[in-house]
């Protein structure tokens, strides 16, 4: 097969179908935007969401007077845990030092005696369900002789789980949904350039040109229309992304390179398939009309 | 030796019977007129020769290919072996006439020296050499015809298959044209012009292939 004939015609195809080839790369490029788009705020979200699961800690409080072997042995106790990820040992100045900090200064040296606990603040390792895991560590400790009382900070520890459940599931979906849309879009784009060059398609099968090469050129046409689309889909996420950022700082949508190859790779892709099933309608109509 | 065979042939559509019991024989170097037809007929015709529809009974043979045997993948190396004219050229207007003749042979992986040679020959046959570099839109009817037979003859077919091609014509640019079909007819392809032009018949008499109620019959020799 004659490769640059190929690669020729498929680039004259594109060429010729004029403004329809224009409508068609923005409306891949404009699919492959939003794709990229939410792919990046799904990034950038569970990146936030990690960053949040890292902080979530139980404050173990001890009773006063308590001796250090007994909390060395509650220090065991939670280091046993595989939930368990660092214990920090806060004592009774530290604890008030952090009160002061968030407080204002008097209320503490107001009192005769600083009433404050010492605690463990215990934070637990990053993965699924860690408030049911935060729970669990907590009752492990419950009763125990050094214990003071414990605060598990349940509230927002269940609030960011369920976030955590929304995105993943909206972004699965939305995910899913954009996919289909932009092979869709794709598809259609495509078949205005094949359309535009029906005449071709039917003097190259007269004259005797083999399947494969018409199915080359076209495979090739679409494959281009595709990877340019692919080029502007992160080309315009990038120009967006400072006005994006000013609104939503941590939830970036800067593309990444790699987001950039998967978007350009994934356009010639679909360019080449939607060209594809183009072209086999096509194929077929003139079948029936040749002649 | 026949380089178009129909035996025994029956075409139906949608039901309907276009053609029955079609039996033609064209020998090579012969020239036949095509007559009496329908559009559907004829395109029924057309499509079996170039081996788009097959028949749904009976056999088509052209040059070494047989309807009951040939395979998918040697459909077009026989189409190479049928040139065909249509009535509206179908010329690809964003090209020039070079590329129009060219485009035939590139698209079956002829090499880039060998499409220069054929391309200014056939050309320069059909008395067109001078406006290879001219785009269709620029060119009179019968130029436009010579384009599509330059076309249809650069892959060296052994029968050019003709549709109405002189129906718009002058006398003149029908008598030009003739004149090409004749000097390809004595190189020994064989030439089947479909026409309903009693006068051209007339003028350049050769057999006749009538056909009549969807069967194909010889009227004259």
């Amino acid at each position: 097969m004659n490769l640059s004939l190929v690669f020729r015609e498929a680039l004259q195809g594109v060429m010729r179908t004029g403004i329809a080839g224009v409508i068609s790369v923005a409306t891949i490029g404009a699919s492959l935007l939003v794709l990229g788009f939410f792919w990046q705020v799904i990034e950038s979200g569970n990146a936030l969401l990690n960053r949040l699961r890292a902080r979530v800690e139980i404050d173990i409080y001890l009773k006063d007077s308590i001796s250090s072997q007994r909390v060395i042995a509650l220090r065991r106790t939670l280091e046993a845990r595989p939930e368990v990820a660092e214990i920090v040992y806060v004592d009774q100045e530290a604890a008030a030092r952090e009160f002061r900090s968030i407080f204002g200064l008097g209320t503490v040296d107001a009192l005769s005696r600083n009433p404050l606990p010492a605690s463990l603040r215990v934070r637990i390792s990053p993965g699924e369900n860690m408030p049911r895991r935060a729970r669990a560590v907590a009752r492990s400790v419950t009763g125990h002789s050094a214990v003071e009382g414990i605060n598990v900070g349940e509230v927002w520890a269940d609030s960011l789980e369920h976030f955590i459940e929304v995105i993943t599931g909206i972004g699965l979906a939305l995910g899913c949904m954009l996919c289909f849309a932009c092979a869709f879009a794709v598809s259609h784009a495509t078949k205005l350039m094949v359309l535009a060059q029906r005449d071709a398609i039917g003097i190259m099968r007269l004259v005797g040109a083999t399947n494969t090469t018409v199915w080359m050129i076209f495979g090739v046409g679409g494959a281009i229309q595709g990877s340019v689309g692919g080029f502007l889909g992160p080309l315009m996420l990038a120009y967006i992304s400072p006005w994006w950022a000013v609104r939503v700082p941590d939830l970036t949508v800067t593309p990444t390179i790699e987001l950039a190859f998967c978007l350009v790779v994934l356009g010639t892709i679909l360019g080449a398939i939607g060209s594809w099933a183009s072209l086999n309608r096509m194929l077929r109509e003139i079948a029936q009309g040749s002649a | 030796m026949p380089v178009i065979k129909l035996q025994n042939v029956r075409v139906e559509q949608q039901g309907q019977p276009i053609l029955v019991d079609a039996n033609i024989e064209i020998n090579q170097g012969e020239f036949v007129y095509l007559t009496g037809h329908t559009e559907a007929e004829k395109r029924a015709l057309f499509r079996l020769i170039i081996f788009e529809n097959l028949p749904d009974a009976g056999m088509v043979v052209v040059g070494e290919y047989d309807s009951r045997q040939i395979r998918k993948t040697d459909i077009p190396r026989l189409r190479r072996q049928v040139g065909v004219v249509f009535r509206d050229f179908k010329l690809l207007h964003h090209r020039t006439v070079y590329e129009n003749v060219a485009f035939a042979l590139e698209v079956t992986g002829v090499s880039r020296r060998r499409i220069k040679r054929k391309t200014q020959a056939i050309l320069s046959d059909v008395d067109l050499l001078h406006k290879r570099n001219a785009y269709p839109d620029m060119l009179s009817g019968d130029e436009q015809l010579r384009v599509a037979i330059a076309r249809a003859l650069v892959n060296d077919p052994i029968v050019l298959l003709a549709d109405e091609p002189t129906a718009n014509l002058d006398p003149e640019a029908t008598e030009h044209v003739m004149a090409i079909f004749q000097k390809i007819n004595v190189r020994g392809i064989a030439v089947v012009i479909a026409t309903h032009d009693a006068v051209l018949q007339d003028r350049y008499p050769r057999r006749i292939l009538q056909l009549k109620k969807e069967v194909i019959e010889q009227i004259t020799n």
